[in-house]
């Protein structure tokens, strides 16, 4: 048998060398490491990981970490207050809306004393919890309420702290069920003069403020009102499970109206709401502000309204305001709704040179970022980034600060629900919330409560900046509804500056701007103790200075156009400058 | 021996490259599905008569892990129907591979108003299901409500893709573009979304409001009032035509305009302009969205569509006397007092002495004449609030619904000595004084309420014969 020619054997080979390329592919193949396909959790997970990575670090469960930010030293300061919301079943909508929180230094000593608005009974069915004070002693508090006279009997809610009286000490202002309260402040011992100052407005008060509207030199009081409640007018409502809830404000329409209160000197006050146009439009008051928007050296008045929209009060100059809420952008969000609106913080958060505004806002809703542009508002939450982490929660207590002295603005909000979630955690309240802290990353506010360390988890509401412990951060008060007040100590290092302005008599001056200056940049302050919600903050200015060596040169100005200066100033300074060292007075108006 | 004359060799290589890629597709293919281990559902009844889930939510977390699937909600105290479509569906995974289970489970938690929780079931729906146009429509619809912008438009863009004639996906992109100052964009997505559904008000107001970006103020104009022609009870329809008005210098016409949008709902439920969300909200079998859309439609007084809403929320709390009380009014409101009547006594059954109940009873018994009925009820009412006007002004209704009319008067009468200025009792007094054909007391209360600044310009109205239809406030 004659063998084939090479050329036919190599042609009768093809399926052979194809079968055995086959097999071999196959076997590569079969044999390959496998990669395995996701699961539908790693899916989602990715997902999320990818577009909205604050989800899974807030469900991580790193509640408290050992490390960051902040420490809770409510212990150690020796302040233990719990406070008394009167939940009593009955879902009346007061039990949910305090207690606010102020920082005042009663004893004229230099550090910061604290006050903390009481609960307790509503509608007359059994004791108050009495409004309570400690005097800070070199950052551990000393109660102080029986001494002090600070016992305010009644439900109360906003606290403000100003010299009212013009007599060189700070003096508080308490809004609550019923009548607002006036403390006069003698040599450490507060006197409830509200009868004899002719403040009698008497409603459901909410958060309030003190500025000189008038630019007469007298504090003024603006009180917000939240509505008009009375007992046993509060609807029945359920949570999503069909257990009874709270009602939704927009079930009451009991609308109520703030008040503004002009200052007659000798420690008499005079209801001008009518008078200066501050009355008509109805209000459901959360948070108040006063600052000048529009840079005329007058003082107009932001009002956060719940579920309405929000006032826009510029100063006429003439003793009116005129409401332009509207007109200026800031009565609704971007989409034309009205918010939620809760605490209110007012800072220069673009560097423009004008003071823009942040609102705290309920769940489902973004905070409300607003830019000034010389009194034009725009809402620029989503551009600023805080859309994309803020709508989780439902905040209250709202401050912006420089909580790591890096000179970038971070923030702080205090959270905690009015309505009962779908979903509760057994044991605990379905009213807490976590608290949020905030940090600006060159380009936008992001989310930074992982980094913080101790943040609440209560049902935050008052939320009061001061540097208790005097090493030159700004710590934090937190006022929580039915819970414990809550301290906690800023442990940032690094430089800082803080310039504490002062009247003629000696008090904080409110309505002072203070402009600090590194190199080519400038950052401002406003002297406005009374921000967030029914809270009273530490009045001195305070800066972080980053990576500065030294401030290049601090100016002040003070409501009466009265200017001051300093060049060169070493960081770590604390700079307390008097009305008396400045080196002109000018009724002109205030410079920008 | 070489391969080349090897002919043998050929069958018995390709048997052993089928054999080999026969392994390899073994390998490869998903773990055989299993039927999942879930823990037992129990339930229970809670004081509105709905039956609540009982379930070890560890042990349903732990399952859902095992089963390769995103945390799931905390179903105990959930309602039993919703918990029991959430077990269905882990098994449908489990059992079929079913990856549409996955999305009905990101409805629930949509239904529940855990958005973000939702997302990573939809992103999983997306990636495993059959419905695939539908989950990354709901993903996108979902990240937007979270102003996750990014994530938002990817995903509307690949439904986009896959449908591009669903006109609501091209109206959230046109939001998305607006939001990111792409004006151009942003037009051009409200303008196809027109074309594509020409009422659709959301994006007839997006066009408005990118006109208005862009400086086109007129335009605006145009577009504005033909977002309100198209909705006039739309409130973002309102209030761009606000805005444009006072960008036109027109502030007294803006702040009419204003004054309209604030009395309308600025929130019209879930599911006004997006049916697909309204379809993913029913499909989570949550009641969590009913109340938001029972407001919304009592504040458009549609009141056919409150009542179908508020039905169903009955059908599944039959002790809920809220709903029962709401439900009966909206009974009454449509003329049938007898089922209205039913409702109030089934609500009655459950809370005897709760006071907006016996006020809703009284009225209902006032609106059918019954006048025992209404001084009855009313006498409980007042006895529970002494002191309230609204509940002696009540009593001064079942009066005169009694027939006692000298009694009902006398009683408004006083009330108005003490609240002289409430303008609904002066409506209240003047319907009764009109009804019993009193003429000249009437035009005296009028005229005395002239006195008055707050109740002048009613008053004049109705001495004019220019006023509202008597006794509507109270």
């Amino acid at each position: 048998m004659s063998s084939p020619s090479p050329k036919v054997a190599a042609r009768s080979a093809i399926p052979t060398y194809v079968a055995a390329a086959l097999a071999v592919g196959a076997g590569v193949w079969a044999f390959a490491p496998l990669e395995r396909a996701a699961t539908p959790r790693e899916v989602g997970e990715q997902f999320l990981a990818k577009h909205a990575p604050h989800v899974l670090n807030a469900s991580s469960g790193a509640r408290e970490s050992a490390r960051g930010l902040f420490e809770d030293v409510t212990a150690r300061a020796g302040v233990e207050f719990v406070h008394d919301n009167a939940q009593r079943g009955e879902f009346r909508i007061p039990e949910q809306m305090g207690p606010g929180v102020g920082w005042i230094d009663l004893d004229s000593d230099g550090d910061l004393d604290l006050f903390v608005a009481g609960g307790g009974a509503l509608g007359g069915e059994g004791a108050a919890q009495t409004c309570r004070l400690w005097r800070n002693e070199g950052g551990r508090f000393v109660d102080a309420t029986a001494e002090s006279g600070a016992f305010v009997h009644g439900h109360a809610f906003g606290v403000a702290v100003a010299d009212w009286d013009d007599d060189g000490d700070e003096d508080l202002a308490v809004s609550r069920l019923g009548s607002t309260v006036l403390l006069r402040n003698d040599s450490g011992r507060l006197f409830d003069v509200s009868e004899a100052a002719g403040v009698r407005d008497s409603s459901f008060g909410s958060s309030l403020c003190f500025f000189d509207y008038d630019r007469d030199g007298a504090l003024d009081l603006y009180v917000g009102h939240y509505m008009d409640w009375r007992t046993g007018m509060d609807p029945k409502c359920n949570a999503p499970s069909g257990a009874r809830d709270y009602c939704d404000p927009t079930r009451y329409q009991r609308f109520a109206s703030n008040v503004l209160y002009r200052n007659l000197g000798g420690g008499r006050f005079e209801d001008v709401s009518e008078r200066a146009g501050i009355r008509g439009a109805p209000n459901q008051t959360l948070g108040v502000l006063a600052q000048d928007f529009d840079g005329d050296g007058w003082v107009d008045l932001y009002v956060a309204e719940d579920s309405i929209p929000a006032k826009l009060f510029m100063n006429q100059r003439d003793g009116t305001f005129r409401e332009s809420a509207l007109a200026a952008g800031c009565a609704f969000d971007a989409r034309g709704q009205a918010i939620a609106g809760m605490g209110v913080a007012c800072e220069d958060i673009d560097g423009d040179g004008q003071f823009d505004l942040l609102v705290s806002n309920i769940r489902g809703q973004s905070h409300l970022a607003l830019l000034n542009g010389g009194g034009r508002f725009r809402d620029s939450s989503t551009r600023l980034g805080i859309a994309r982490w803020s709508m989780g929660p439902t905040g209250f207590g709202l401050v912006l600060f420089d909580a790591d002295l890096d000179g970038e603005l971070d923030g702080y909000v205090a959270n905690g629900a009015v309505a009962a979630p779908a979903q509760t955690t057994p044991g605990a309240s379905p009213y807490a919330e976590r608290d949020q802290f905030f940090g600006w990353d060159g380009e936008r506010f992001v989310d930074r409560t992982a980094e913080a360390g101790f943040v609440g988890a209560l049902v935050g509401r008052g939320l009061a900046l001061a540097d208790f412990d005097e090493d030159g951060d700004l710590d934090l008060a937190l006022a929580n509804n039915g819970g414990a007040l809550q301290l906690l100590r800023n442990g940032a290092q690094g430089a800082w500056l803080t310039v504490d302005v002062r009247t003629l008599k000696g008090a904080p001056a409110l309505g002072a701007l203070v402009e600090v200056r590194c190199g080519e940049r400038w950052r401002r302050r406003v002297v406005r103790p009374q921000s967030s919600y029914l809270s009273s903050h530490d009045p001195r200015a305070h800066f972080g200075l980053g990576a500065a060596a030294r401030v290049d040169e601090v100016r002040v100005t003070w409501p009466d156009g009265a200017r001051w200066s300093k060049l060169d100033v070493a960081p770590r300074t604390r700079l307390r400058v008097g009305r008396a060292e400045a080196s002109a007075a000018s009724n002109a108006g205030a410079p920008r | 021996m070489s391969i080349t004359t090897a002919r043998w060799s050929a069958p018995g290589l390709l048997a052993a490259a089928l054999l080999l890629a026969g392994w390899g597709f073994v390998r490869r293919s998903p773990a055989a599905p299993t039927a999942a281990a879930l823990p037992t559902l129990a339930s229970t009844q809670n004081e509105l008569g709905a039956q609540i889930a009982r379930i070890d939510d560890e042990a349903l977390k732990a399952s859902f892990a095992e089963l390769g699937l995103p945390a799931p909600p905390v179903c105990s105290g959930l309602e039993t129907t919703v918990v029991e479509l959430v077990l269905q569906c882990a098994r449908d995974w489990s059992e079929r591979r079913d990856g549409d289970a996955l999305g009905r489970i990101g409805c629930v938690q949509l239904g529940l108003d855990q958005k973000t929780e939702a997302l990573a079931w939809f992103a999983a729906a997306e990636r495993f299901g059959a419905q695939r146009e539908r989950w990354v429509y709901l993903l996108g619809a979902t990240c937007q409500s979270l102003s996750l912008d990014g994530p938002a438009r990817t995903a509307l863009e690949s439904a986009r893709a896959l449908d591009a004639r669903h006109a609501v996906t091209h109206a959230r992109l046109g939001e998305l573009n607006l939001e990111a100052q792409r004006i151009p964009e942003a037009l051009a997505s409200f303008e196809l979304a027109l074309k594509l559904a020409p009422d659709l008000s959301i994006a007839a107001v997006g066009r408005a409001r990118a006109q208005l970006a862009k400086g086109d103020v007129q335009a605006a104009f145009a577009a504005a009032q033909a977002a309100v022609r198209m909705q006039p009870r739309d409130f973002a329809a309102r209030r761009v035509l606000a805005d444009v008005l006072a960008r036109l210098g027109r502030a007294a016409e803006a702040q009419r305009e204003a004054r309209t949008a604030d009395e309308l709902p600025s929130y019209q439920g879930w599911g006004t302009f997006d049916t697909r969300l309204r379809e993913a909200l029913d499909e989570s079998r949550s009641l969590e969205h009913l109340p938001v859309e029972v407001s919304s439609a009592l504040a458009v007084q549609d009141w056919a569509h409150a009542r179908r809403l508020t039905e169903r929320i009955v059908a599944r709390r039959p002790r809920d006397t809220s709903a029962l009380r709401l439900l009966a009014g909206l009974c009454a409101t449509q003329g049938e007092h007898a089922q209205a009547r039913t409702l109030i006594d089934r609500a009655l059954a459950v809370a005897p002495d709760d006071t907006e109940l016996l006020i809703t009873s009284a009225e209902l018994a006032i609106a059918v004449v019954d006048g025992e009925r209404a001084l009855n009820e009313s006498a409980r009412v007042l006895a529970r609030a002494p002191q309230s006007t609204d509940a002696r002004a009540l009593r001064a209704r079942a009066l005169f619904a009694a027939r006692r009319t000298e009694e009902a008067l006398l009683e408004l009468r006083r009330l108005l000595l003490e609240v002289p200025e409430d303008q609904a009792l002066h409506e209240l007094m003047l319907d009764m004084l009109r009804r019993s054909q009193r003429a000249a007391e009437a035009r005296e209360l009028l005229e005395r309420a002239l006195t008055h600044k707050s109740l002048e310009a009613w008053a004049r109205a109705e001495l004019e014969g220019r006023g509202t239809p008597s006794g509507a406030k109270r």
